[in-house]
């Protein structure tokens, strides 16, 4: 369930760097938000600039306050964030 | 140069981080890659470099000042197309090589960011063959050039890595540090994310590496001897020499330095150098380039000399040699610091040594690879193949080049079979972690996917069993010329013995064999031995109880093998199929003996058995031989060998005879073939063994047990028994209590024990749960006891086997047996090793622990009636 003040962003499964730095930059536009979710849903692989992408995303979160989740991530691109570091800066469902 | 990596800026520090930082999220991204996809990154990559070959040679030749265009073009050749040859059908993702046979699969697990040195001498070369080998694993390189060598290697990674990511490999997979420091490197080889060192270079880096802490591939220097013996093709030998050592001017670490030569062919083989256009030095030109070319203060050869040519050399040093001189050969006499030029030399000067013989060769070149070079590469011509295998077996070297150059035949995949690669691990020897080709698979973590495996079962029956009344009439079937029957005095006073010599053929040489009547002792045995041999015989009739028949199967086995060593073949085992000793085989007998068994209790089933058990140590200790070369050739079931047993041995062998079945029946061991027979045994058991018990002459009764010991034996013939056994063994021998009384004293509270849930399990591939508890209640089933659950059902079992026992009149404890409670406690301590010595609880459903074997002893002192531990199986089910 989500809360209120919860954002949600959809991952573009086609091209996922340019949808992360969307959620990038939105997310420093959100007042009231206190969680952004990023759903995943379809994304099968992520590249270089999506890591790099959502490394800002959970960099300007942890700045702000704002719990970072992340949904329907597969198990290949969660070995990614976990070794990039990543999966460790945010929730997963 | 600085080396201190703490006395970089903070400005250098953050973009090495940064450099790390870029490689690592590569590294992650590349996880996701199939075996397809990184194929299709490797070729393009191969081409490029083949098509750069020759310009990224010009830069290293135009850079370094060393060695030579062409060669340095064939290098860089060598390291795409050869390397891919090698790689192209290999898997390096996912599943990489499955075994079915073993259910094994080995899987590959990048390893991540490796950090790897590059080195002056092959440096173009090294980086095309290193940006490879990172494509096709999945990892990313960092690389850290030498600095004298730094723009050319770059440009090798740089067209690599360009192409790679132009078809799809993650950007910054392939990285370098601009300018490097020696305190760059330090700092990445100390850096957290980077996971491996990769340092083909020079010994101070190796070292460095190896000094990090991290995991590294330090590849060491080398000091390659090369023996030509004898027999060798002289032209073959020393073309090929000059064809290695003059490659890129010598600076591959594997080059030939000393060449040791059999007396009889040194003048010939010096006179093909000269002829094939090498200078051979004379003794002031030795002790010139001696103190020139190496370094007198390090003993090491002089940098400035590394990759230059012949005449160069020459030239520089003061020493006049015709144009075009391939080669400077400089004669010595020994290895060793005495002997400057004896040590690693990477340009074309070439030391040679005479030997006086094949020993003193193999000396030598141990010499000269232990004189800097250990673990690297040797080389050996010769037509000889015991010269060449004692060599490979002499001289420690990770590549043994026969009748080939050493430089281009250690590189591999062009004068022989060996792995591809421009970096040669050196082993412990060379303080390596490698003496292999460094290749695919050191750049990988292989993980092995293991999946359960089932230990294969075997079901083994006597050839032939006689069974029922008078079938020891079958012994006429038995030509013998020779035959010692072995029993006891009782039973030839009974008469028995007769009957058997009655009926064996007409003609049949016998000697009767009376051995007391009790468990075998060693003498008994190896007396018994000396009977069979002085008689010569050719069968041995054993008529008696378990003592008497396991008494045979141990004299025929010193019989047939004098050499035995009862000793060594009663040593512990865990599993029967892998256990130490070996029993003699049958084809190692010095004799043969055909051995009928014909028991005259009702219990043991010795008769069909493998195992045969002894006294030692002046009676104290039982020991268990087991192996299936004991069991009789064939068995006789006859009741009319029980029909006069006194009440007391029948109760105790039927209950030897349950405790079998039982035993069996939940072992880890059984299968449905011994499952239906250990079942049987104890249906015949619980139906005829009280009969027998009260009506001595009831021949149905008689019959019924005799097969039910019978049929028990088979049965734990192939599941064995378990902790009940290894109780009663030591406990048994101990107090001088009867086998059968004995673990009649143990069986209740071994059967609660089992149908508990164990503290640990017994590890069984075969078992896919613990099924004890509900094999007894399968049982009581069968007897029709009733109860309720699998919880219930056990302690009817439980209940009935204690009313069996109260039935045939076997006390209740073995406080009964008059044992007090101190002599109990004062021989706990023995009975406890004893118990956990004894083979018998390995196929145990439970695995004991010594205070449980200790629980279960006072537990049958304290003696049965009490309440039984399946209760508290039944709390801890809750």
């Amino acid at each position: 369930m989500m809360s209120p003040n919860t954002t949600l962003f959809r991952v573009d499964a086609d091209d996922p760097a340019r949808s992360l730095a969307e959620a990038l930059a939105n997310a420093g536009q959100q007042e009231e938000s206190t969680e952004l979710l990023l759903d995943f849903t379809g994304v099968r692989r992520v590249d270089t600039a999506s890591v790099r992408a959502l490394s800002g995303v959970a960099d300007t979160a942890a700045a702000r306050s704002i719990k970072l989740t992340a949904r329907a991530v597969t198990v290949e691109v969660y070995k990614v964030l976990k070794l990039a570091g990543l999966a460790d800066r945010m929730a997963f469902m | 140069m600085e080396k201190d990596p703490e006395k970089l800026t903070e400005e250098r520090k953050a973009l090495l981080d940064e450099l790390v930082a870029r490689a690592r999220i590569a590294a992650a991204v590349f996880t996701q890659y199939t075996q397809d996809d990184v194929d299709r990154i490797v070729k393009p990559m191969v081409i490029a470099g083949l098509e750069n070959a020759q310009t990224l040679a010009r830069m290293a030749v135009e850079e370094t000042r060393l060695g030579l265009l062409e060669d340095k073009a064939i290098k860089n050749m060598v390291a795409t197309e050869f390397v891919f040859n090698y790689v192209k059908d290999k898997r390096t993702v996912g599943i990489i090589r499955e075994y079915p046979e073993k259910n094994l699969a080995e899987v590959a697990e990048p390893i991540g960011v490796i950090l790897s040195l590059l080195p002056i001498t092959n440096p173009t070369s090294t980086a095309l063959f290193k940006c490879i080998m990172a494509v096709k694993t999945r990892n990313c390189m960092i690389f850290s050039a030498h600095p004298r060598a730094a723009r050319c290697s770059y440009e090798a990674a740089r067209v690599m890595a360009e192409t790679a990511v132009k078809h799809g490999a993650p950007e910054g997979f392939i990285t370098w540090i601009d300018e490097p420091t020696l305190a760059d490197t330090a700092y990445l080889m100390r850096h957290p994310d980077v996971r491996m060192i990769d340092a083909t270079g020079g010994p101070a880096m190796v070292t460095a590496a190896y000094s990090s802490g991290k995991p590294a591939l330090g590849v060491g220097a080398g000091n390659t001897p090369v023996y030509i013996e004898r027999s060798a093709d002289i032209e073959m030998a020393v073309v090929d020499i000059i064809t290695s050592k003059t490659f890129d001017n010598g600076t591959i670490c594997a080059s030939e330095q000393t060449v040791v030569i059999d007396d009889e062919i040194y003048d010939m083989v010096i006179e093909r150098f000269a002829a094939l256009g090498c200078h051979i030095c004379n003794e002031g030109e030795v002790a010139l380039l001696s103190r020139t070319v190496i370094d007198p203060a390090t003993g090491m050869m002089h940098p400035r000399a590394v990759g230059q040519r012949a005449v160069d050399i020459a030239k520089v040093v003061g020493m006049p040699v015709a144009p075009h001189t391939k080669l400077l050969i400089a004669p010595i006499r020994g290895v060793g610091r005495d002997h400057p030029l004896s040590a690693e030399k990477l340009f074309p000067v070439l030391s040679v040594i005479r030997a006086r013989s094949t020993q003193e060769a193999l000396r030598l070149c141990t010499d000269v690879i232990h004189n800097g070079g250990t673990g690297h590469t040797a080389v050996v011509f010769s037509d000889d193949d015991e010269v060449i295998n004692t060599f490979g077996e002499t001289i420690n070297a990770g590549r043994i080049i026969v009748n080939s150059p050493g430089s281009i035949g250690a590189l591999g995949g062009v004068y022989n079979d060996m792995v591809p690669t421009f970096s040669f691990g050196c082993g412990t020897g060379g303080g390596n972690s490698t003496i292999d080709n460094v290749n695919i698979y050191h750049y990988l973590n292989i993980k092995r996917m293991a999946r359960r495996t089932q230990a294969h079962m075997w079901f083994r029956v006597p050839n032939q069993i006689y069974f029922n009344k008078n079938a020891v009439e079958n012994l006429r079937e038995f030509p013998s010329s020779a035959t010692v029957i072995v029993s006891n005095p009782s039973l030839e006073k009974l008469g028995l013995v007769e009957i058997v010599r009655r009926h064996l053929p007409p003609g049949t040489h016998v000697h009767v064999l009376t051995i007391p009547d009790r468990e075998p002792d060693r003498a008994t045995v190896v007396a018994g031995a000396q009977t069979l041999a002085a008689f010569k015989a050719d069968q041995i009739v054993a008529l008696g109880g378990g003592s008497v028949i396991d008494a045979a199967k141990i004299m025929k086995l010193l019989y047939e093998s004098p050499e035995a060593d009862l000793d060594e073949l009663s040593a512990p085992f865990l599993d029967l199929r892998k256990r130490v000793v070996e029993y003699p085989s049958a084809e190692a007998r010095a004799n043969r003996a055909r051995l009928i068994a014909i028991s005259t209790t009702s219990g043991t089933g010795t008769e069909v058995t493998p195992f045969a058990v002894m006294l030692d140590d002046g009676g104290t200790r039982k020991i268990t031989l087991a192996d299936y070369s004991l069991a009789p050739d064939i068995a006789i079931v006859d009741p009319q060998f029980v029909m006069g047993l006194p009440p007391g041995i029948t109760a105790d062998t039927g209950i030897d005879c349950l405790v079998h079945a039982l035993e069996a029946g939940v072992s880890i061991f059984a299968s449905p073939y011994t499952d239906a027979l250990a079942l049987q045994a104890v249906r015949l058991v619980f139906r005829y063994l009280p009969v027998a018990f009260e009506h001595p002459d009831n021949e149905e009764a008689r019959a019924q047990m005799h097969n039910a010991a019978c049929i028990a034996g088979i049965a734990f013939s192939n599941a064995s028994v378990g902790v009940n056994h290894a109780l009663a063994h030591a406990f048994g021998a101990r107090f001088g209590v009867a086998h059968g009384r004995a673990n009649a004293l143990m069986l209740p509270h071994v059967i609660a024990y089992n149908a508990a849930v164990p503290t640990k399990f017994m590890p069984s591939p075969n078992s896919r749960a613990y099924v004890a508890h509900k094999k007894y209640a399968v049982t009581a089933d069968l007897l029709g006891l009733g109860g309720d659950g699998v919880d219930g059902k056990v302690r009817v079992l439980i209940a009935a086997v204690e009313d069996l026992l109260d039935r045939l009149k076997i006390p209740r404890s073995i406080a009964a047996l008059g044992i007090s409670e101190e002599a109990f406690r004062a021989a706990m301590p023995d009975l406890v090793k004893a118990a956990f010595d004894d083979p018998s609880w390995r196929s145990n459903p439970r695995m004991p622990l010594l205070s449980e074997l200790e629980e279960l002893f006072w537990s049958a002192w304290r003696g049965r009636g009490e309440e039984k531990t399946a209760d508290a199986n039944a709390e801890a089910k809750g």
